[in-house]
């Protein structure tokens, strides 16, 4: 979402489309420079295949749609000036649960007509886009790195090494609140309940019936299951890229390590966006 | 000098610091849900909203931890780790959070709240008993979560409390007051849930076009007040038009009875009056205490 919003000048915490699997069709009805980053949904632009990580101008008719997701679930799409959505609580996000945010604090639908802010034309821009050694690989097989806690002591050891050296599946009951995970069963060594404490991106809560729960974006505030793992915030994006039937593995991380992957991805970030094409070469 | 260590040893005792993550420490306090300790979560949290260091990006006080979530690209999570240290071991009484007490009207049974009768006769009283009860005490406000502005709230008196329905509802509306174990609360918007519901009330606990979208804040102190259906139409009206609630000032609780001897909420005295910030006197710091007393006093264990 960072990376669309940049290639197309924007600031990047500036909103963009979250859209997931099945795409929307769009018609501009306004000229715009777009980009569109994350999940490869099989974007076109008036029926010709889009590139992305790469900005790209839209005239007035344009039809923007989606087809077969290739890799990934979730993709973003900036544009140029950004979309016209005014933060809630200090957040442009929807929140589907509390009807918040974002447009109407809805997902779209058909025949809603979306706004957005006048911005740089695409000669002001130039082209920019990520280079391909900066963009994110999205597998079917996600590893992330977790950090220990807040509350592994309420689960038995063997627990732990289970959970660091199996593969859990994603469940059909996963979306941007948490993400059910199915796998070997993760045991307590307590029968002692729990008193309800914060939750955080990326906690791994575990409810009586040992099956993994990651907390995503849209989690709720506080809970009461105990969190045998919290996945490192550079790693989360990854796995939310995961979609049902995924494998996840996955591998301990201290905080240290954890800090300098996230300083990586934000110089990634920083330096990732170039004008023009990028120059290499390709060996076949 | 030896007694400020004692104190500094027993406030250090009590705590641990677990990393949630690589953004967050979490304040442990003794892991049970009492006030004392639940007063020590709202001090700390109060020390952190004073200060607002510039890279806390957020603070959830709960039962008995503090969740503190900084920006890793502002500073270290060793260097959080000592700050928060440092301000644990420096807490007392004088920092303990301020608090305001705010009266929440509340249509008791019929539809507005199904479970009223069936709880009242699983705990063996007269719905009327059961609602006199709910209302007799000021409520601590121990932690809010679960949805946006849900505030958990306790101790209930024994003699009415119930646990969890046994199948949740799919869907409880908003402004429902429920029972839970010794807890009581309020659904701020619709929501599934399985806390047996007694009541309801007009209040918009959450309005996310309010300035303050939730104004009850962790720490402070809730009483129900027992409404009739004009009243609950009359209230919802004013709300729908952007009225907003303030605390009550002056309350007094004098222990012994708990029962509402302070103003009440004048309801037409003030259409469109402006939400008023936390009450941070010694006054409403002592009616803290008050309300302990009386909290104490209800017969609870």
């Amino acid at each position: 979402m960072q990376a669309a919003n940049l290639l197309v000048g924007n600031n990047p915490g500036d909103g963009a489309l979250e859209i997931t699997l099945a795409g929307p069709r769009l018609r501009f009805l306004s000229p715009g420079v777009i980009a569109i980053t994350g999940a490869d949904l099989s974007p076109t632009l008036d029926g010709e295949p889009l590139s992305m990580w790469v900005n790209c101008p839209v005239g007035r008719g344009s039809i923007l749609a989606f087809g077969t997701p290739r890799s990934g679930c979730r993709s973003y799409l900036a544009v140029s000036g950004g979309w016209a959505v005014e933060p809630v609580l200090g957040s442009r996000s929807t929140y589907l649960r509390g009807q918040l945010g974002g447009f109407q604090g809805r997902a779209l639908k058909e025949g809603d007509q979306l706004q957005f802010h006048p911005g740089k034309r695409i000669d002001q821009l130039g082209t920019r886009q990520l280079c391909p050694d900066a963009i994110p690989v999205y597998s079917r097989q996600v590893t992330v790195r977790a950090i220990l806690g807040p509350q592994e002591d309420f689960f038995a050891k063997d627990a732990i090494e289970t959970f660091f050296s199996k593969t859990y599946r994603v469940s059909a009951l996963s979306d941007r609140m948490g993400y059910r995970l199915e796998g070997p069963r993760l045991n307590r060594q307590t029968d002692k309940e729990m008193i309800s404490d914060a939750t955080t991106l990326g906690a791994v809560q575990v409810p009586p019936d040992g099956q993994p729960i990651v907390l995503m974006a849209d989690r709720q505030t506080t809970g009461g299951y105990p969190k045998i793992v919290t996945v490192i915030t550079a790693d989360v994006p990854l796995l939310a890229q995961a979609k049902m039937g995924d494998t996840v593995q996955f591998i301990p991380c201290d905080i240290p390590k954890a800090h300098s992957i996230l300083r990586q991805q934000r110089d990634i970030l920083r330096n990732g966006i170039v004008n023009g094409a990028c120059h290499s070469v390709e060996v076949f | 000098m030896a007694s400020q260590m004692d104190f500094m040893n027993d406030q250090s005792k009590n705590a641990s610091l677990i990393p949630m993550g690589d953004s967050c420490w979490l304040v442990q306090f003794q892991q049970e849900i009492s006030l004392d300790i639940n007063r020590k979560v709202q001090a700390l949290a109060e020390v952190l909203e004073r200060a607002q260091p510039p890279w806390v990006r957020e603070i959830v006080p709960t039962y008995c931890s503090l969740a503190v979530y900084y920006d890793p690209f502002q500073i270290e999570a060793y260097e959080v780790e000592c700050y928060l240290w440092a301000e644990i071991n420096l807490l007392n009484d004088a920092m303990m959070a301020s608090s305001v007490i705010w009266e929440i009207p509340v249509l008791y049974g019929g539809e507005w709240g199904p479970d009223l009768v069936s709880l009242a006769l699983r705990v063996g009283l007269k719905p009327e008993e059961v609602i006199a009860i709910h209302s007799h005490s000021t409520y601590h406000v121990y932690m809010l979560g679960f949805v946006p502005g849900f505030c958990y709230l306790g101790k209930v008196s024994p003699k009415i409390a119930v646990p969890r329905l046994d199948n949740p509802r799919k869907s409880v509306p908003a402004g429902s007051v429920g029972i839970a174990g010794l807890q009581t609360g309020i659904y701020p918007i619709a929501a599934p849930g399985g806390w047996q519901i007694i009541g309801r009330t007009p209040f918009g606990l959450y309005d996310p076009k309010r300035e303050k979208a939730v104004f009850v804040k962790a720490g402070d102190g809730v009483r129900f007040k027992p409404i009739d259906l004009a009243t609950y139409h009359m209230v919802s009206q004013k709300v729908k038009m952007g009225w907003q609630p303030t605390p009550i000032e002056g309350t007094k609780s004098n222990g012994n009875s708990g029962g509402h001897q302070g103003r009440f909420i004048d309801y037409g005295a003030r259409p469109g009056a402006l939400w008023t910030p936390s009450l941070r006197n010694a006054r409403s710091r002592r009616h803290g205490h008050l309300f302990l007393a009386s909290s104490k006093s209800s017969g609870r264990q």
